[in-house]
C-alpha cells in the first residue's frame, strides 16, 4: 500500500489510538516507579513527599534480601539445566530427522503452554516423595521444566537459520561428531543458547505458582514474598521492590536484544515465548 | 547437442599422470529402499581412477541418493561400496577421506576463506606450517590468492564455489563428490565455472563423481556418464556413445533433442541395410543392427537432417511442410509437418549466408543412413 | 558377496541417528518431572479421598465449582475477544513500520511483556484502589463524588488481563501481517478494488492464520491465569487457577483440587491441539 493507509481513517485518529494504546500498555509499570519514592507509608496516588526510605528499608531487611538471593540461587541453576536439556532437544528435533518431530515438538513445548498450577499440584507430591520439598532442588527442577521449552524454541530457531549441509560438510572434511559440534554447530547457535538461557532465567525469576507450592520459608523467592506481602499489607516497600525488578527486567531485555541481533529469526519467537512463560506463573 | 568436447582432449594431458592421484570406485549391488519405495535399485557401477564421471537424470532418479551413500550420509539398504578395493559402508563420513562440494557450497559463515580451507587440515592435525602452505597452494589453484581473510558473505557465487572446491581438495582426497555445484549460478558464470572445474580436475588428478541435472554440462565435462531414471542406471558410457547409440527411449530423449518414430516392420535389404516402416507410415533406411527387437524405436537427431526445397539423393528422404521457424543463438529450428500429421524437428546452424526457409514452404528432409539410429525399447 | 546393511542388523551410524539419541536426557527429564506429575494429578482425582468419581460429582454437581469453570471460560473468551479487537489495528500499524520506527514500536510492545506479571498486577491495584489513580482522576474531573470500589471487580480484572494478554495477541498478528505479500495488495489495486474491499477480501483473509494463532494462544493462557484474577478479581470473579490453588494449599482438599485441575487440563489440551493444527498451516508464525 502506498503512502497513507488509503482508506478514510484520518492519520491523526490512528496516531491518537496508537498513543492511547501504548499509554495503556505502559501505565502500570510506570506508575509503580513514583510510588516507590513516596513519603507516606500507605499507597495513595499521587504520592506525596519524596523519600528513599523504602529502598533503605529493603536493603536493611533480611527477609527481602534473602528472597532476592533465593531468586538468583534458584534461577541460575534452573536456567543452566534448561539450557543443557533444551539445547539437546533442539539438536535432536532439528538435526535428528525424527519421523515424529512434530509430536516431539508439541510435547517439549507443552510445559510452556499448560497452566503452571496443574504442574505445581502435580510436582508437589513428587517432590514430597523425593524429599526435595521446600528445598532448593525441588523448585530448581520445577523451573527447569518450564524453562526448557524457552531454550528449545530459541535454539531451534538458531538451528533453522542455517543449512544442515554445513555439518555434513564438516564431517566430509573429517570432523568427528564432537568436533563438528564444537567447531561448526556451537559457534552458529551460541547466541540462541544465550538468549534462551536469559529467557529461562527471567521466567524463573518471575515465576509464582511453582514457587508457592515448592518453596519453604527459607527458600522463598521474590515473587512469593511479594505475593504474601500484597495479601497482607500494601506499603510502598512493595513498590520499591517492584521498581527494582522492573529495572532488572529491562536490563535482561537489553541483553536479549544484543543477542537477538545476531540471529534475526529468533526475534519473532523469543519475546512471545518468554512472555507466555512469565504470564503463566 | 553439439559435438562433446573434453578439455582433456585439447590439453593432451597424459592419462597415466591422472590415474595415480585418483581412487577407483566400485559399487556392487548398492541399493536404497524406504519401506517399499526403492530410491535406488541394486546397482553396479565402476569408476576408473582419475576419471571425471558424470551422474545425470531427472529429479528423483536416485543420483543424489547414490552420492549420499558414497559420502556416508545415507546408509545403504544393501550392497558394497569399494573405494580402492576396501568396503567403506561401515565407515562414518568423517573417516572416509573423500572430498565433497555441496549444492549451496556449505561454506562455514563464521570462518574466513583461509579458515574454511584449513578446516579439514586441522581435523587431520597437520602442522601449522604445513596447513598454511597447503591453504596458499589451494588458493593459487583456484585463483583466489588475495582473498584469504574474506568471509564467505563477502564473496560472489562463483568465488564461493571456488572456495568450496579448494576446501574439498585441500587434503588431497583421491575421490571428489560434487552435488550439482553449479546449480545456483547463472548461465554465463556456469560455463566459466565448468571450465574452472575441469582445470581443477587436471591440476589435482583426483577421481571426480559429478552429479547434475544439466545434460549439456555433464556431456561437456565428463569422460563417462551414467544416466539414471527412477532409481535405475539406464546406460553408462562416453557422452558421444550415449548420444549416438542410446540403449533406450529414455536415454535417446533425455540427451539432446530427438525425433522418435515407432517401428511397425523391419525387413532386410541387401547389402547390409534395413528397411524400416514406421507406424506413421514413413519408410526409412538404416544400417544393419545386431540385435533388433520387434518394438524398437527409430531416433533421428535434428542436427542430422538436411532441409531443402528440392529432394536430394540421400538414403532417407521425406517430404513435408514448414510450420514454424525459431531463431536461437547460433541455430535455426524448424518444425516440419510430414505425412501422417507428424512433426519433425530440424536444427541447422545459423550462418550469415544462411537462407531461411519460410513458414508454409514445402520442403524435403533428408539424412544419411547412419543417422537412422535404432533404439531398443525396453 | 554383498552384505546387506540394515537387513543383517548392522546399524550404520549416521549424523541424524546420533542427534536423535540426544533426545533421551531431556525426554527422561520431562517424563519424570512433567508428564508423570500430570498423570498423578489425573489419577489422584479419581482416587482421593476414595476411589470413585466423587470429586467429579462435586465439580459438576450443584455447587459453585461448575460456575467457576464457566466464569473461567467466559472471562477467557471475553478477554480474547477484547484483545483481538484492540490488537488488530495496532498490529496493522506496527506491521507497516520499518527500521528504527519498527524497533521502537516493538520495544513498546515488549517492555510490558518483560515486566513481571506480579508487578503489573500490582500496578493495576494502585490504579483501581479506593485512593488510586482512577478514583483520583474521576473525582478531580468532577465525575464522581466519592471513591468508587473498582477493586475487586470485573472492570479491574478485564482491564488487567487484557493488558497482560495484549502482547500475546500482537506478536503473532504482526508476524503474520508482515508475511503478507505486498504485491497481492498491489494486484488488488490494479484489478480495481477500493481500499475497504481490498482490506476485507485480500488482507483480512490472509491475516487469519495469525488471528487464529493469537486467539488460541491468548485463550489458552487466560484459562490458566492466576495472578491477575487473584489480585483483582475477588470472590465474585473466581477463576479456575485461583480456586485450585486455594483448594490445594489452603483447604488441603487435594482430591477436589486435582479434579478441577484435570478438567482445566482437558480444556486447555483441547485448545492446545487446535493451536498446533493452526500452527502447521502457517510457517511465518513463531513456535513452528
Amino acid at each position: 500500500m502506498s503512502g497513507t493507509l488509503g482508506n478514510r481513517i484520518p492519520s491523526y485518529a490512528l496516531a491518537a489510538f496508537v498513543t492511547l494504546f501504548f499509554a495503556y500498555l505502559l501505565l502500570p509499570s510506570l506508575i509503580i516507579v513514583p510510588m516507590s519514592f513516596s513519603g507516606q507509608s500507605f499507597l495513595s496516588f499521587p504520592p506525596s513527599g519524596f523519600s528513599l526510605r523504602w529502598y533503605q528499608g529493603l536493603a536493611a531487611d533480611i527477609v527481602w534480601r534473602s528472597a532476592a538471593a533465593n531468586s538468583f540461587l534458584i534461577g541460575i541453576p534452573a536456567a543452566f539445566i534448561a539450557v543443557v536439556l533444551g539445547t539437546l532437544s533442539a539438536l535432536a528435533v532439528e538435526r535428528g530427522a525424527l519421523r515424529w518431530s512434530m509430536t516431539a515438538m508439541a510435547l517439549i513445548v507443552a510445559p510452556m503452554m499448560l497452566p503452571h498450577v496443574i504442574l505445581a499440584i502435580g510436582l508437589y507430591p513428587v517432590m514430597l516423595d523425593l524429599g526435595l520439598l521446600r528445598g532448593y532442588l525441588g523448585v530448581i527442577i520445577g523451573h527447569a521444566v518450564v524453562g526448557l521449552p524457552l531454550v528449545f524454541v530459541s535454539v531451534s530457531a538458531a538451528l533453522r537459520s542455517y543449512s544442515p549441509a554445513l555439518e555434513l560438510a564438516a564431517m566430509t572434511c573429517g570432523a568427528s561428531p564432537l568436533r563438528c559440534f564444537l567447531h561448526v554447530t556451537f559457534p552458529m547457535i551460541r547466541m540462541g543458547i544465550a538468549g534462551g538461557g536469559i529467557l529461562a532465567f527471567a521466567a524463573s525469576f518471575d515465576e509464582l505458582m511453582l514457587a508457592l507450592f515448592l518453596t519453604g520459608t527459607g527458600t522463598r523467592t521474590l515473587p512469593r514474598l511479594i505475593w504474601e506481602q500484597l495479601n497482607d499489607f500494601l506499603t510502598p516497600i512493595v513498590a520499591a521492590v517492584a521498581t527494582l525488578i522492573f529495572a532488572f527486567s529491562l536490563l535482561l531485555l537489553a541483553m536479549l536484544a544484543v543477542f537477538g541481533r545476531a540471529t534475526r529469526s529468533m526475534q519473532a519467537s523469543l519475546p512471545l515465548a518468554s512472555a507466555e512463560a512469565s504470564a503463566r506463573g | 547437442m553439439a559435438e562433446p568436447r573434453t578439455i582433456e582432449a585439447q590439453s593432451g594431458r597424459a592419462a597415466e599422470e591422472v590415474e595415480r592421484a585418483g581412487a577407483s570406485l566400485r559399487l556392487e549391488a548398492i541399493e536404497k529402499r524406504y519401506g517399499t519405495l526403492a530410491a535406488l535399485e541394486p546397482t553396479d557401477l565402476e569408476v576408473r581412477p582419475g576419471e571425471f564421471f558424470g551422474l545425470i537424470g531427472p529429479s528423483g532418479s536416485g543420483k543424489s541418493t547414490l552420492l549420499g551413500m558414497i559420502a556416508g550420509f545415507v546408509p545403504p539398504s544393501g550392497g558394497r561400496i569399494l573405494l580402492n578395493g576396501a568396503d567403506i559402508v561401515g565407515l562414518p563420513p568423517y573417516r572416509r577421506n573423500l572430498g565433497m562440494v555441496f549444492q549451496n557450497y556449505a561454506l562455514f559463515p563464521h570462518m574466513s576463506v583461509a579458515e574454511n580451507i584449513a578446516f579439514p587440515l586441522r581435523m587431520r592435525r597437520l602442522e601449522r606450517g604445513e596447513i598454511e602452505a597447503r591453504v596458499a597452494r589451494m588458493l593459487e589453484i583456484v585463483r583466489l590468492a588475495g582473498y584469504a581473510e574474506r568471509t564467505p558473505a563477502q564473496l560472489s557465487g562463483g568465488q564461493q564455489q571456488r572456495v568450496a572446491l579448494a576446501r574439498a581438495a585441500s587434503y588431497d582426497p583421491t575421490l571428489l563428490l560434487m552435488d550439482e555445484p553449479l546449480g545456483a549460478l547463472d548461465k554465463n558464470l556456469r560455463e566459466e565455472m565448468q571450465y574452472e572445474i575441469k582445470r581443477f580436475h587436471q591440476a589435482i588428478g583426483a577421481t571426480i563423481l559429478y552429479v547434475t541435472h544439466d545434460q549439456d554440462e555433464a556431456a561437456t565435462m565428463s569422460d563417462r556418464i551414467a544416466i539414471l531414471n527412477h532409481g535405475r542406471v539406464m546406460q553408462v558410457g562416453r557422452p558421444r556413445e550415449l548420444y549416438e547409440s542410446p540403449a533406450s527411449r529414455f536415454v535417446a530423449s533425455f540427451l539432446g533433442e530427438a525425433n522418435l518414430f515407432e517401428v511397425a516392420a523391419v525387413s532386410q535389404t541387401p547389402p547390409m541395410r534395413l528397411r524400416v516402416e514406421t507406424k506413421d507410415g514413413l519408410t526409412l533406411s538404416a544400417n544393419q543392427h545386431p540385435q533388433l527387437e520387434a518394438d524398437a524405436i527409430v531416433c533421428v537427431r535434428p542436427e542430422a537432417i538436411q532441409i531443402a526445397k528440392n529432394a536430394g539423393a540421400a538414403a532417407n528422404v521425406i517430404s513435408g511442410q514448414v510450420i514454424d521457424v525459431v531463431y536461437t543463438a547460433g541455430s535455426l529450428r524448424y518444425r516440419v509437418e510430414v505425412a501422417g500429421g507428424r512433426i519433425v524437428l530440424v536444427r541447422r546452424p545459423l550462418q550469415r549466408q544462411s537462407t531461411v526457409i519460410e513458414v508454409g514452404s514445402p520442403v524435403y528432409l533428408s539424412w544419411d543412413v547412419a543417422d537412422t539410429i535404432l533404439v531398443p525399447n525396453p | 558377496m554383498a552384505l546387506p546393511g540394515e537387513a543383517a542388523g548392522r546399524r550404520v551410524w549416521t549424523f541424524q541417528r546420533g542427534n536423535a539419541l540426544l533426545l533421551l536426557p531431556p525426554g527422561l527429564f520431562l517424563i519424570v518431572f512433567f508428564f508423570w506429575p500430570l498423570l498423578r494429578v489425573v489419577v489422584r482425582s479419581f482416587v482421593e479421598p476414595q476411589l470413585g468419581l466423587e470429586n467429579y460429582a462435586t465439580v459438576f454437581g450443584a455447587g459453585p465449582y461448575l460456575r467457576v469453570l464457566w466464569t473461567t471460560i467466559e472471562v477467557a473468551g471475553l478477554v480474547t475477544l477484547l484483545c483481538l479487537l484492540l490488537a488488530y489495528p495496532l498490529a496493522y500499524f506496527v506491521s507497516r513500520a520499518h527500521g528504527r520506527r519498527l524497533k521502537l514500536l516493538m520495544i513498546f510492545v515488549l517492555v510490558p511483556l518483560w515486566t513481571s506479571v506480579v508487578i503489573r498486577s500490582f500496578g493495576w491495584m494502585i490504579v483501581f484502589q479506593r485512593q488510586g489513580v482512577l478514583n483520583e482522576a474521576l473525582q478531580s474531573l468532577g465525575l464522581t463524588e466519592a471513591p468508587v470500589t473498582f477493586l475487586p471487580g470485573p472492570l479491574a480484572v478485564y482491564v488487567g488481563m487484557v493488558h497482560i494478554m495484549l502482547p500475546f495477541m500482537i506478536l503473532p498478528l504482526v508476524a503474520s501481517m508482515r508475511g503478507i505479500d505486498r504485491t497481492l495488495l498491489r494486484a488488488a489495486d490494479v484489478l480495481g478494488a477500493p481500499p475497504y474491499r481490498r482490506f476485507l477480501e485480500v488482507f483480512l483473509p490472509l491475516s487469519l492464520p495469525g488471528v487464529s494463532a493469537g486467539v488460541a494462544l491468548v485463550f489458552m493462557t487466560s484459562l490458566g491465569f492466576f495472578i491477575t484474577p487473584a489480585l483483582l478479581g475477588g470472590p465474585r470473579m473466581l477463576m479456575a487457577a485461583v480456586l485450585i490453588e486455594e483448594k490445594a494449599n489452603v483447604q488441603l482438599d487435594w482430591g477436589l483440587a486435582c479434579a478441577l485441575a484435570t478438567t482445566l487440563l482437558l480444556i486447555t489440551t483441547a485448545i492446545y491441539l487446535l493451536y498446533l493444527k493452526l500452527m502447521r498451516r502457517d510457517a511465518s508464525l513463531p513456535v513452528r
